[in-house]
């Protein structure tokens, strides 16, 4: 049985970096190694590395249970095996409550909140200040018929159309929708190999307390939010990148580059950052191979680019993660344990 | 004039009698060392293989261009002595290091400072048979083509290559990456050869006015250089003014219009020159550190003495040259180097150029690599004719050539400031070295001429591979930011490929298990003492491997903040673990006995290779750092014979063996 599972896994493994090569990297992710099981061309059902990793676990307790026989000469086996437990249970603990975003700041900017990579949100707000009250709907799963209610404005939105990539246009036919960009419409897309580069794109009806009605056409480009006169009042709303509060307020100083002396190979990146921390103020370098860690959240330099107005953005990687420390563990228990494993028979040997 | 000649010939001698001396000093200890404990029979195994890998220097024709090997050049991001240029340089045109007998430097030289526009040195590597087609030229038998044989095809050469780059990189055919290839590499050719043409006399730099001829202080009417005008450029500087404030150039006295004349003439040929590519001389307009080429260093115009009077000394080094004065070009090139170094300040790329220019000289891993050949030999025989000399003289030969590969590996590690294992190239070296260790471990245990046999073969075979991946020029090339730590090159890669050695290893005794099981399964004492190596080995791998790839985890989770991503290398590492992992579990549970287990080594080695390169060939990834041509072919061919391997000879090895293994362990 361990056999088999090991030998599946590395089937899937082999076959799933194969995959990378054509579909990139996050498609490979969620058919082979993030699934239970998966259809081969459409009819073999086939399982995911989620279902042999997780029967793989059930046969470690089991085995661990039932089979092994518990003594000195067996800590090594022993070791191992709870080192291997603990480091998928560590894994899936990850993989199911961790969070992933980004904060791109242009230099001199701050934030408090990180964007998702692939999820997007339709928010709503009365003002389009900075300080302002957001209701915000995962647009997960849309489809047309979708119906998000926003009680405190009063508001019903049905979706009519929502592609999760694609083209946007202007000009053309005049069509009776709304945007605040003179977006008349749009196409769908394929979805991209790297899923952040989709843009989504979502036309719905919003009907007021009074029995008004709007089209509303909101397309994940739009560089600001679309205002709407409803019965309640003016709300904004936009299709955005899903928001992450995060505990701390990042102030984006200044970013740096260097490169090797003649060559276009990259020597350093960083950002020169100030924490906020309630009133506490602090600053904090953030390099390659250095992060900034704030309870629980990480912030990795992830890549940059320059503006046209001559200053830099600065992205940075978010993740949020409790379970950070247990593979540190887990590697630690099986190296031991596989260390002791083969050392004692061979001590053994030698008196 | 008489200091200069015998400091320099001193530094010449000093520096290749030292070299002498290193040699005689490693084979005395040598043979003070073994020889007090053998027989007169060792004794002469040991002379024969000492002689062997200790070819004589040779000396070279011409001048002698040791001064020069050590000034210091930027090249990709390196600062390197010129040698370590001059090899990588003709490495990425011909896939040498020489041209027939010459050296690298010495052919370098040539091309600074005798530059022929029909070069006949054939230095261009063109593989493929359409491009010669394609560029009307005769193919010859080395695949290697000089200027001259370009020279009629070069216009369709910048044509089809502006073509083929006009394509996306992924719609491009073998050919056109070829062109394109070609086309830079003749283009670069074309720049060194007019890296230092200031210094040469040019027709049209011929001063026609005898009164400005006389104010300039050149006496008789022939060609100058650009260097001798720019020399004295500031005698012209009056006339250019006083002929700028007229408007009508009728009225210019003759004085003027050359002045005139020549500045233009210099002017342009400066817009030439522009960047070229052979960057020798730092300095620093703004506050950064910049390094230019001879032309560039010209036309900045940067009012420095020094940065002026190093640029005379090079001329001075090209007059020298040419004219086959070697005191003279030695003087001019020292003295242009202790500006260089001057400017360079205290960079420690400077302290360890001496080195790397001796690295380049003594070739350690190619001398290492011929001795483990012969060590090979030697074990083999030692195998068929089990004596004890031979043994003796087997791991005297590997020990030596295992000081040459580490002290080749510490050099690389001291010229670099880095742990041993950088890039593709270096874990060759690394694995090679620690098989080689292992092996003699294995040796020390077992005694019967196995570890001698698969420690010489693995380290003969990984540094022939290392060799290989010279083709990609320099082989010291600066880190990227993302894999700038020293710290997780230490561990992680370490440990990586400590487990890819480990399970490299494994997989060569499992060759050997399955020969001996198949040809002299009598022996059946030997078959055990081997499966015990290799199960021994095999777990050594696994630690390591597992060991790697976790820490690998952390390095990923500090860096980019996740423990694992399925990327391709980690993947890679996966496997190799996995299929130690198969193996072990399949063991215990009795579904494989002792050929099974030589077989799933075997095998093993192909997961190895994968995990090491295949994941290179996919060219995905964050890890893939390394690419490099030819690879896939090697890849495809080590997967095939091991396949063709085992499945000949598991067969062939009969059917359940009764040998009894050592107890195995059950769970």
């Amino acid at each position: 049985m361990v056999v088999a599972c090991l030998a599946m896994l590395m089937v899937l493994v082999f076959w799933g970096t194969l995959y990378q090569v054509r579909f990139g990297l996050f498609a490979a992710q969620e058919k082979f190694f993030y699934s239970w099981i998966f259809l081969q061309f459409g009819w073999i059902p086939l399982p995911g590395a989620q279902l042999v990793l997780a029967i793989l676990f059930v046969n470690l307790v089991a085995s661990m249970l039932f089979r092994f026989r518990f003594g000195w000469r067996q800590t090594g086996i022993i070791l191992i095996h709870l080192g291997l437990m603990l480091l998928l249970a560590g894994g899936w603990y990850t993989h199911q409550f961790g969070e992933e975003s980004f904060l791109a700041l242009v230099e001199g900017e701050g934030s408090n909140v990180s964007s998702d990579y692939r999820m997007w949100e339709l928010s709503l707000s009365k003002s389009n200040e900075v300080e302002r009250e957001i209701t915000a709907f995962d647009t997960r799963g849309t489809s047309a018929g979708t119906i998000f209610r926003a009680e405190s404005y009063g508001l019903e939105i049905e979706a009519g159309i929502y592609h999760s990539n694609c083209r946007a246009f202007q000009g053309g036919e005049s069509s009776n929708t709304v945007n605040a960009s003179n977006i008349t419409g749009f196409q769908p897309a394929e979805r991209n190999k790297v899923p952040e580069e989709d843009v989504p794109g979502m036309i719905c009806t919003v009907r007021d307390r009074a029995g008004g009605e709007a089209d509303l056409l909101l397309f994940g480009g739009d560089p600001g939010p679309t205002l709407l006169e409803t019965a309640d009042g003016p709300v904004y709303f936009q299709l955005r990148r899903k928001r992450h509060p995060l505990p701390i307020f990042i102030h984006l100083v200044d970013f740096d580059r260097t490169y090797h002396t003649g060559s276009s190979t990259a020597k350093s990146f960083e950002s020169r950052i100030e924490v906020h921390v309630g009133e506490v103020v602090r600053e904090v370098l953030v390099e390659m191979n250095k992060p900034l860690r704030f309870q629980g959240y990480t912030f990795f330099q992830a890549s940059f680019q320059p503006l046209e107005s001559g200053a830099e953005l600065s992205q940075f990687a978010v993740t949020r993660n409790f379970g950070r420390l247990i593979p540190y563990f887990a590697t630690g228990f099986t190296v031991v344990g596989l260390a002791v494993h083969f050392l004692m028979p061979m001590a053994r040997r030698r008196k | 004039m008489n200091d200069g000649l015998i400091g320099s010939n001193l530094t010449r001698h000093s520096a290749e009698s030292s070299e002498r001396i290193f040699d005689a000093r490693i084979s005395k200890f040598i043979r003070h060392w073994v020889f007090r404990h053998s027989s007169f029979r060792t004794r002469v195994c040991l002379f024969v293989a000492i002689l062997f890998p200790l070819e004589v220097f040779a000396e070279e024709s011409g001048l002698c261009l040791t001064e020069l090997e050590r000034v210091p050049v930027l090249y990709n991001g390196r600062k390197m002595p010129l040698d370590s240029f001059a090899r990588a340089v003709l490495l990425q045109f011909s896939g040498r290091q020489k041209i027939g007998d010459e050296s690298a430097v010495s052919w370098l030289a040539r091309t600074f400072f005798a530059p022929d526009s029909l070069s006949p040195d054939q230095i261009f590597l063109i593989n493929h048979p359409h491009v010669l087609q394609s560029l009307a030229v005769e193919p010859r038998k080395r695949r290697r083509y000089s200027l001259a044989d370009l020279h009629a095809g070069l216009p369709k050469l910048q044509e089809h290559a502006a073509k083929a780059s006009r394509l996306e990189e992924e719609l491009r055919s073998p050919v056109e990456k070829e062109l394109i290839r070609i086309y830079g590499n003749v283009g670069m050719f074309l720049q060194l050869q007019s890296s230092f043409s200031f210094t040469f006399p040019h027709r049209d730099l011929v001063v026609q006015d005898d009164g400005l001829r006389k104010e300039m202080g050149f006496e008789t009417e022939q060609d100058r250089s650009f260097l001798d005008i720019y020399g004295k450029a500031a005698l012209l500087q009056p006339y250019l003014t006083s002929a700028q404030d007229m408007n009508d150039e009728r009225a210019w006295t003759a004085k003027e219009r050359e002045a005139f004349r020549l500045a233009g003439i210099l002017f342009t040929q400066s817009r030439a020159h522009r960047n070229l590519a052979f960057t020798l001389i730092p300095v620093d307009p703004h506050g950064e550190e910049v390094w230019v080429s001879g032309w560039d260093a010209l036309s900045l115009n940067i009012p420095d003495g020094a940065l002026r009077k190093a640029l005379l000394e090079l001329g001075t080094a090209a007059a020298g040259y040419n004219a086959g004065d070697q005191v003279a070009f030695d003087m001019a090139i020292r003295s242009y180097r202790m500006f260089a170094e001057s400017r360079i300040g205290t960079d420690r790329a400077l302290q360890y150029m001496e080195m790397e220019v001796r690295m380049n000289r003594w070739n350690l891993f190619g001398r290492a690599a011929s001795t483990y050949a012969f060590a090979f030999l030697l074990a083999l025989f030692a195998l068929l004719i089990p004596r004890r000399p031979l043994r003796i003289a087997g791991t005297g030969l590997i020990l030596f050539a295992l000081i040459l590969h580490g002290s080749g590996i510490g050099m690389r590690m001291a010229v670099m400031g880095r742990p041993p294992v950088t890039n593709l190239y270096a874990t060759f070296l690394f694995v090679g070295f620690l098989c080689v260790v292992l092996g003699l471990v294995v040796e020390w245990i077992q005694q019967n001429g196995l570890g001698l046999t698969v420690s010489s073969f693995s380290g003969f075979s990984l540094l022939l591979v290392a060799q290989r991946f010279f083709l990609d020029g320099d082989t010291m090339h600066q880190m990227v930011a993302v894999l700038d730590s020293n710290f997780w090159l230490s561990t992680h890669v370490i440990a990586v490929t400590t487990g890819y050695a480990g399970c490299f290893l494994a997989g060569v005794v499992g060759h050997c298990y399955l020969l001996a099981l198949a040809f002299a399964p009598g022996n059946k004492e030997r078959l055990a003492s081997m499966y015990r190596a290799m199960m021994g080995i095999l777990a050594f791998g696994l630690i390591f491997a597992f060991l790697g790839t976790m820490l690998g985890g952390v390095w990923a989770d500090h860096s980019w903040g996740r423990f694992w991503g399925w990327d391709p290398k980690e993947n890679g590492a996966l496997l190799i673990v996995l299929w130690s992992a198969i193996l072990f579990h399949a063991r215990m549970g009795g579904m494989i006995r002792e050929r099974g287990m030589a077989a799933g080594c075997v095998l093993g080695v192909i997961v190895v290779v994968t995990a090491w390169l295949g994941v290179n060939l996919l060219s995905v990834g964050l890890h893939s750092y390394g690419f490099t041509s030819g690879l896939a072919a090697g890849y495809y061919s080590v997967i095939l014979f091991e396949l063709l391997f085992v499945a000949i000879l598991v067969p062939l090895a009969g059917g359940p063996t009764k040998s009894k293994g050592p107890p195995v362990p059950s769970d």
